[in-house]
């Protein structure tokens, strides 16, 4: 009985970390990451892209994906510094997180009138009402 | 009986000042605008809500199709909410009648003021430019 039940919550245990994966990415805890990223599209939670990638978006506001996003240096430095210790990985050279493989993949059965309702594929919440607390299931 | 005007004034006077009264972080941003005004040009007379419209409303067609003019993101009606253009994120509404919080916080204003104004009108606004826009959207 006991090992029935040790099993169980193991089970239990294991199923938000592999639900995990996708449907729920812990939400940006900072308050300067969330209030200046959150400004314009949602605060992307750091896992979804690797130090490196962060590191080379943030180093460049001024040339934001083609927005100027200019933040002074020390919000710089704390944002680069979030993303660089809670980032996760992610495909070398591809910058944006709507280009990585599994983005493309979960994303191949929606219909272009929902991306188009959306604006952009920056727009997580357009669909995913959940996305600022990380919530990403269909 | 012959108090009657004098109170009546008095209540007048106490209930318009909470309409009238701004917030204190937004009269100071606005004095310090004011400031640069004079220093930029002595025959500087005070901010006005006329001219900050049109700051908000002209549309300069050198900018990229969707952000010629501040009101294609934040909206014909400044106090209903706007839309990014390039995101489709909600943007909260630009009127201070509509969203209290605006304009209180002077780096959040530059911040905002030095990305959007050469952007959209392709110079750094000027302190001129700043207070009137202040003004228009402090007045709906």
């Amino acid at each position: 009985m006991r090992f029935l039940i040790s099993l169980t919550a193991a089970c239990l245990l294991a199923v938000p970390a592999i639900a995990g994966s996708l449907d729920h990415v812990p939400p940006v805890s900072d308050a300067v990451v969330k209030k200046e990223c959150g400004a314009c599209h949602l605060a992307y939670p750091a896992k979804l892209l690797s130090a490196e990638t962060w590191i080379k978006i943030t180093g460049d506001l001024p040339h934001h994906f083609g927005e100027d996003a200019t933040l002074s240096a020390e919000k710089v430095q704390t944002i680069q510094a979030y993303y660089s210790q809670n980032a996760g990985r992610s495909q070398a050279g591809l910058l944006r997180i709507s280009e990585q493989s599994w983005w493309l993949r979960e994303h191949r059965s929606v219909g272009q009138s929902k991306f188009t309702a959306a604006k952009s594929k920056a727009n997580c919440q357009a669909c995913h009402t959940g996305a600022d607390r990380g919530q990403f299931e269909d | 009986m012959k108090l009657r005007p004098l109170s009546t004034a008095v209540v007048l006077c106490l209930l318009a000042i909470p309409a009238m009264a701004g917030d204190p972080a937004r009269d100071a941003l606005l004095a310090d605008y004011a400031a640069q005004a004079k220093r930029d040009d002595a025959a500087f007379a005070g901010f006005s809500a006329d001219r900050g419209k049109l700051v908000y409303v002209t549309r300069h067609a050198e900018a990229k199709p969707d952000i010629q003019a501040c009101a294609a993101c934040h909206g014909d009606d400044p106090t209903k909410p706007g839309q990014s253009a390039k995101t489709g994120k909600t943007i909260e509404p630009m009127a201070v009648s509509a969203n209290p919080k605006r304009f209180t916080s002077m780096e959040d204003v530059e911040k905002w003021f030095g990305r959007n104004c050469r952007e959209v009108l392709g110079h750094d606004c000027s302190a001129l430019e700043k207070g009137d826009y202040i003004t228009f959207l402090a007045s709906r």
